[in-house]
């Protein structure tokens, strides 16, 4: 039987969609009221024609008489010998953000960067990149936000001045005898840290501490309780047969979502022979895109998560033979999944996004039990980018209020913003003798501190990361620095007297400590912008003391009554350091399709006995937020995402949505992200979401298709059946086209697209697709030329989940040409549905006729409109269009083109070599920027390529194939790893 | 009166031998400024691309006064073949040669004994020019006082004669009005401009000792005393404040146009209201002009609408291809190397026009003047401020890589007779008809780049004698998506 696939409640309940009024204007005009206005109130009449007709010819005559206006071409006076007008250039560097690595490449067009991509040499992310590391490059060109030079309680001042008062009073504190704090986000550059532990040498008295919003605490305790060091290991998902997820988002925002959705991907691959799959169990509160890729997804309260992990272990100690632990749920899933780990042991994973202590040990105690550790669980190659432990930060504040710490800095750090009790840290700051900043962005905690010395963007900046233990990488700047910034590391040597700048000291330390040899080394590992060490491997003894003692706590929680509240980080904000990053702001959230906002998300049935709708707001703690009513969602409880609510940060930021971190708290030694027993109110009047939910519906039609492994394994085509039928009855009427040279086309795998949403970003960089702003969200004018669709399948307390992203589809037999009066869009002898904008009169017959709903109108002119402030209406915004894309002028329509700017450039290039060109060669911006792969690009007419042997796979099939579009872009059904009746 | 011939024989002997002995002796007298000025030539075409007398080390080292620290034996050997001096360990030669970056110097062998010494003795004689002394201050250029900016601007346009002759007046070829690219002499502006600016012209040293041979021709009636010449500053530091505009050409069709308006406007006011011409086929006959006047021109500049061919404007440098590429047969992608692998041309910098013009100092027609410009942008740290003449619309992606390297197509072919243009100017009109017949009739190597083998079927077709050949329109040269994206 047909699945029903829905996309939102309102369609599956056959409810019609409150009229969106899209069209409409604020005071419920709409645009073509007020025209008829305009023209009833002016006599129309033949007068009028003629006037008209007169002021064209008067136009004619005078622009006749304009004169072009004078360019001039300004060549260099010595021109360096690796820039090429016209041409780019790629850096080699690293992005760390304090939370999540990736060694990137940076495209720089005429000396400015216009784009990142992932960088294959890397073992660590191997090309992968995040939404938020694509979006970095725009955050270079952040006129606003960025601090412009040094000062002094918001008074410019000198850096020789600064440097003189903060050296003064370092001393100061540090003769009296009295502490400094060095605060920073987690450290990963290991010539900073030697920097670090210099700094503290030469200011005794002074303490490092790290700090992290959304910490990695819970886990750095466990495993100093069970393996007796702090430390994060690294996880292997590509190795893993069974996957059980207790919480963890780990494809969207958990350690390193790059990495895992590509390591995952390989086991969810069935191209190129390959017939398993992993299976994967996910128990969580919120519906995240984790969950949604998971074969058994259950929706569990926050609460219920730790007896969930011990009744885990019992059902395994129970298949081992061992004593199991006081307590422990008995949950109907636990022995089914215990039997499927107990089988797959040593290649299964079990992890849990928790920041529990108690939680992380039992964790720990379950893989070890499965021998996952050594084999799917690294603890020989720890992951160093989670270092912060909660106790000392709240340590920090209590000291800071017992005026026991006289000075501190902070670096990369907004504790006013994202600590639980602002209030308690602003009263310990004004406590201090010196308060310094390094963040180089302005920011809520800035507000409340003497000192600024702003830092470098990353891509002005000189450094290096060693993400894992032995995989080093560098960082190298891609432009000159834009402001009067500094380097933090260049700051702290001027304030500890060290001679010399940051540059020869990292490159110093590179060939002292990590190359261990000369020039030529460090070009290399500049050029490559990895280096890998020889990692001699500790062996890690588990101690299983701690076990019993952490399932009487857990066991000994207690339940409350009322709802509960988990806070999350979203793929966009992640823990609010970029909120103030338009692209992200605008990018929309893979499961609610909102943006703009963030919101309390609650399960339908919930919602129906609390008497809550859509567009009510509720209030929570002190928050009033609009509420989501979200499938998926556990029953009796609230999901809300952090990084909004931002008082200081930016003209994107500032006053979207409410600050979650007000609802985090501290117990048991860490910071906890979860609440129990909250009352929720409804408060007065209505909120409207931005969501591209019913945008661009498919209306029901079968446009994802799906099937079991099983039945995958007996029919490769299951699921797919229709489209053998639409092949064979493939006839028509016209003369066919023949693409006599090539024929491009785009396949994107179902199974292992994760949602991520990096290709929406990395297309929006390439592209210069412009940011609209809420109010045209809301009018469904969103103008992303690629969007991921979400379909829900089964009953709403908890649906399976599937994304689709898309794009154009290049439709050799395309709707949208047939109707343009003017040819503005037409078909490419390579098979491209081709966009010529200055024919295109805007007639948006086009748009009409697309059965994708891929193209977009240009409502406005975005790059010069000053009522869109984002980050197009300033010379400085600008410097991050791609110079090789148009910007698109008002009234035009644009969509997807393939990337053919970089169809063009590689093809000259071949030329020019004289040869052909090779297979995957060409990659359009969202097949290189997809971390797990999913996405292919390439040529048909070649019968060797990738792409050919994609198309030719029984689970291809292509989007509205009985409408005879013939389309370029070709879908791999997806292959869900559960057992037939559930199908 | 017979001996009387032959004492008047003896006589003419005697004045024969005198003259003889006077014209020997003129010969050998004037065989040493032979040598002299033998020396400088050879000088001159063979030494000074390296080595300039009385300026320092350029290539090679300064020569002047070498001839007091150098046996002459030496350097004799050392001009001949240097390397076989170093080779055969010669310390002072080996000093030398690693002093200069370990550069060799060139071999000349085919110079002679004698010529080479006559090189020697030129080093040996020269003198650095010496300078002029004079009255007033020579490094002032502000704060002229109005009667001496007054008094410069007279003797600019030749209404105060010069003390020392010189009748035409300077703006004969100074041109003052306009900036002025016909003329190969700087315009008051460009003099002014270059003389305000701080590394900028010495008018004294270049008015009283001329820097070029063109110079020199042109300002040989000209001997400015010193007061004059700072009369003259005075002026041009005043001009250099003003601007100047490029020439304007009478708007000839848009008066056409709106005469015809008045015109028809009369005849619709006379047929309807004044009535005071009697018969209205006149009327009929000025509206029907009319109107046929104004289609017509409304149908031409609409077309012709932001196309700018033949646009020639005036440059900041009055750089001539035809010079460069049509006299001296440059290479187009010499200076416009980046062609080659890039979308753009390039306009070359500084460096490259520089890789000639260290040596070659004075042009033909403009003398130092126009190449000083370069030296003076780089100094100061300002680049050329090139007027722009083919802008292609932003919507259209052109590449010269592909048309040049990949397409093999010269550069005349849309950039028309380069080598004959003083003036640059806009050959094609870069209108889109224009690249899409040249699409439709360009044939594309096909069988020569491997990158087109992928073409199977245009193949097929080539080798069943279907086609001939492959013209850039079957391999998709007229996609908009090649050029429009």
């Amino acid at each position: 039987m047909e699945k029903k696939y829905w996309k939102s409640l309102d369609e599956l309940n056959n409810q019609t969609e409150p009229d969106l009024k899209t069209d409409q204007f604020p005071d419920g005009k709409n645009l073509l009221d007020i025209i008829d206005e305009e023209i009833s109130q002016k006599p129309s009449s033949r007068r009028n024609f003629l006037k008209f007709c007169g002021f064209s010819f008067a136009t004619a005559a005078i622009a006749s008489s304009c004169e072009n206006p004078v360019k001039k071409a300004i060549p260099y006076l010595n021109k360096p010998e690796e820039i090429t007008p016209g041409m780019a250039s790629h850096y080699a560097s690293t992005w760390f953000d304090g939370s999540e690595y990736s060694s990137i490449v940076v495209k720089v067009r005429d000396g400015r960067p216009v784009k990142i991509e992932g960088n294959n040499l890397s073992p660590i992310t191997r090309g992968g990149s995040s939404a938020r590391v694509q979006a970095s490059v725009l955050s270079l060109y952040d006129e606003h936000s960025r601090l412009k030079g040094p000062s002094k309680n918001r008074q410019e001042i000198a850096w020789q001045f600064l440097d003189n008062e903060i050296k003064a009073k370092l001393k100061e504190i540090s003769s009296a005898g009295e502490t400094s704090v060095l605060l920073t986000s987690p450290i990963i550059s290991p010539s900073t840290k030697k920097l670090i532990d210099e700094f503290i040498a030469a200011y005794p008295g002074l303490k490092h501490v790290v700090y992290e919003p959304v910490s990695f605490s819970g886990m750095l305790m466990a495993n100093k309780a069970t393996y007796g060091e702090a430390m994060v290991p690294s996880y292997h998902f590509d190795k893993a047969e069974v996957i059980a997820s207790f919480d963890c988002d780990f494809l969207g925002t958990w350690l390193a979502p790059a990495e895992f959705a590509q390591d995952y991907a390989v086991m969810r691959s069935l191209t190129d022979g390959e017939n398993r799959l992993s299976h994967h169990v996910q128990f969580e509160t919120r519906l995240s895109i984790t969950g949604s890729k998971a074969d058994k997804r259950y929706p569990v309260k926050p609460s219920e998560i730790g007896s969930l992990i011990t009744g885990l272990y019992n059902q395994i100690a129970q298949l081992a033979g061992i004593s199991g632990l006081p307590g422990g749920s008995d949950h109907e899933s636990l022995p089914v999944l215990a039997g499927q780990l107990w089988k797959s042991r040593g290649k299964s994973i079990v992890v849990c996004g928790s920041n529990e202590v108690n939680e992380q040990i039992i964790i720990n105690g379950i893989n070890e039990l499965l021998q996952n550790s050594g084999n799917t669980i690294d603890y020989s190659a720890p992951v160093l980018t989670k270092q912060a432990i909660d106790s000392e930060m709240e340590g920090l504040v209590s000291q800071m209020n017992d005026n026991k710490v006289g000075g501190l800095i902070l670096w990369n750090v907004n504790p006013v913003y994202d600590y639980y009790e602002t209030e308690k840290f602003i009263s310990g700051l004004k406590k201090l003798k010196l308060s310094v900043s390094l963040n180089s962005t302005t920011d809520e905690t800035l507000e409340h501190i003497t000192y600024s010395a702003p830092a470098h963007h990353y891509l002005e900046s000189w450094g290096d990361a060693e993400p894992v233990k032995g995989n080093f990488s560098l960082m190298q700047p891609a432009i000159r620095p834009l402001f009067s910034t500094r380097l933090p590391q260049e700051s702290l040597m001027k304030w500890m007297g060290k001679e010399g700048n940051y540059y020869e000291y990292l490159k110093n330390y590179w060939q002292t400590e990590i190359l261990k040899s000369g020039d030529a080394e460090w070009t290399k590992a500049l050029q490559d912008g990895v280096f890998q060490t020889e990692n001699a491997g500790k062996t890690i003894i588990f101690n299983a003391s701690a076990l019993s003692a952490s399932a009487t706590v857990i066991n000994t929680a207690t339940e409350k009554s009322g709802f509960e509240v988990s806070v999350y980080q979203n793929l966009s904000m992640g823990n609010g350091q970029h909120t103030n990053n338009p692209w992200l702001m605008e990018l929309p959230d893979p499961i609610s399709k909102v943006c703009w906002d963030n919101f309390a998300s609650i399960s339908p049935a919930s919602a129906r006995e609390a008497g809550f709708v859509k567009g009510n707001i509720v209030k929570v703690g002190e928050l009033e937020l609009p509420l989501l009513i979200q499938p998926g969602q556990a029953d009796g409880t609230i999901s809300l995402a952090l990084g909004y609510g931002h008082t200081a940060f930016g003209k994107v930021a500032n006053g979207v949505g409410k600050n979650a971190y007000k609802l985090t708290g501290f117990s048991n030694g860490n910071r906890t992200y979860t609440l129990t027993g909250i009352k929720l109110t409804k408060v007065a009047g209505e909120y409207k979401l931005a969501s591209t939910q019913m945008h661009h519906s498919m209306e029901g039609r079968p446009i994802v298709r799906e099937t079991n492994l099983e039945s995958y394994l007996q029919r490769p085509d299951s699921g797919n059946e229709l489209h053998a039928e639409f092949e064979e009855k493939h006839v028509t009427l016209y003369k066919e086209v023949e693409f006599k040279g090539h024929h491009w086309a785009l396949a994107v795998d179902l199974n292992k697209c994760s949602g991520c949403s990096t290709c929406v970003i990395a297309c929006q960089a390439e592209n210069n697709i412009p940011v609209v702003g809420k109010e045209e969200v809301m009018k469904a004018r969103s103008m992303h030329w690629m969007r991921i669709d979400r379909y829900y399948n089964g009953d709403e307390k908890n649906p399976e989940v599937v994304f689709q992203p898309l794009m154009c589809q290049h439709c050799d037999n395309a709707p949208c040409e047939n109707v343009c009066p003017v040819s503005a869009t037409n078909h490419s002898s390579e098979g491209l549905n081709q966009m010529a904008y200055n024919r295109c009169v805007g007639t948006k017959y086009c748009i009409n006729n697309c059965p994708y709903k891929v193209r977009r109108f240009n409502w406005f002119r975005y790059a010069t409109n000053e009522k869109f402030d984002y980050h197009l209406n300033s010379d400085l915004g600008r410097l991050v269009l791609n110079p090789d894309v148009t910007v698109r002028e008002r009234g035009v329509v644009e969509k997807c083109s393939f990337c053919v700017q970089r169809l063009q450039e590689k093809k000259l290039l071949a030329k020019n070599e004289n040869r052909p060109l090779r297979d995957g060669e060409i990659q359009t911006a969202c097949a290189q920027a997809c971390p797990s792969n999913a996405i292919v690009f390439g040529d048909t007419n070649d019968p060797e390529s990738r792409i050919s042997k994609l198309f030719k796979d029984p689970r291809n099939y292509h989007l509205l194939e009985e409408l005879h579009t013939l389309p370029s872009v070709g879908y791999l059904t997806l292959v869900r790893n559960k057992p037939s009746e559930e199908a | 009166m017979s001996h009387t011939p032959f004492v008047s024989g003896f006589r003419q002997v005697n004045i024969v031998l005198a003259s003889l002995a006077t014209i020997i002796l003129i010969t050998l007298h004037s065989s040493g400024a032979f040598a002299q000025d033998q020396g400088k030539q050879l000088f001159e075409k063979n030494c000074q691309v390296c080595h300039r007398l009385g300026e320092g080390k350029l290539v090679g080292p300064e020569l002047a006064g070498i001839t007091a620290t150098r046996e002459r034996e030496w350097l004799v050997k050392f001009i001949r073949n240097s390397k076989e001096l170093i080779d055969s360990g010669d310390p002072i030669a080996v000093k030398v040669f690693e002093e200069n970056n370990k550069i060799p110097m060139q071999s000349f062998t085919n110079l002679s004994n004698g010529e080479i010494n006559s090189i020697i003795d030129y080093i040996a004689n020269w003198q650095p020019p010496q300078k002029k002394e004079f009255t007033v201050d020579v490094n002032k250029k502000e704060g002229f006082t109005e009667i001496e900016i007054r008094r410069g601007e007279r003797m600019f346009y030749g209404l105060i004669p010069f003390e020392n002759g010189g009748t035409t007046a300077c703006n004969s070829c100074h041109y003052t009005k306009n900036s002025d690219s016909l003329n190969w002499s700087p315009s008051a502006h460009d003099l002014a401009v270059a003389f305000v600016d701080n590394s900028g012209m010495n008018i004294y040293e270049s008015l009283s000792e001329p820097t070029s041979e063109v110079m020199e021709n042109a300002h040989k009636e000209f001997k400015l005393t010193g007061e004059e010449i700072y009369n003259i500053s005075a002026f041009l530091y005043e001009f250099s404040h003003k601007e100047t505009k490029a020439f304007k050409i009478f708007p000839k069709r848009l008066m056409l146009f709106i005469l015809f308006a008045i015109l028809m406007t009369l005849a619709l006011i006379d047929l309807i209201f004044t009535k005071n011409i009697k018969y209205r086929i006149i009327h009929l006959i000025i509206i029907a002009v009319g109107l046929t006047v104004h289609f017509n021109i409304a149908m031409v500049e609409a077309q012709s609408l932001s196309r700018t061919q033949d646009y020639a404007p005036d440059q900041p440098i009055k750089f001539s291809h035809k010079i460069h590429a049509g006299d001296n047969q440059t290479d187009c992608r010499y200076c416009h190397h980046i062609a080659d692998f890039s979308k753009s041309a390039g306009i070359p910098s500084n460096d490259v026009c520089l890789n000639c013009h260290n040596v070659v100092l004075a042009g033909r027609n403009s003398g130092k003047f126009e190449i000083n410009k370069i030296k003076r942008s780089v100094e100061n740290g300002k680049p050329i401020k090139w007027i722009r003449i083919h802008n292609m619309q932003e919507h259209v992606f052109f590449s010269h890589s592909q048309h040049v390297n990949a397409g093999n197509i010269e550069c005349e072919t849309c950039h028309g007779p380069v080598a004959e243009m003083d003036i640059m100017k806009q050959f094609s009109d870069l209108s889109m008809g224009w690249c899409i017949n040249c699409h439709r009739d360009t044939r594309v190597n096909f069988k020569g780049n491997d990158y087109y083998s992928t073409y199977m079927k245009l193949h097929d077709d080539l080798k069943s004698g279907k086609l001939d050949s492959i013209t850039a329109e079957q391999i998709g040269g007229l996609d908009c998506m090649k050029c429009h994206y």
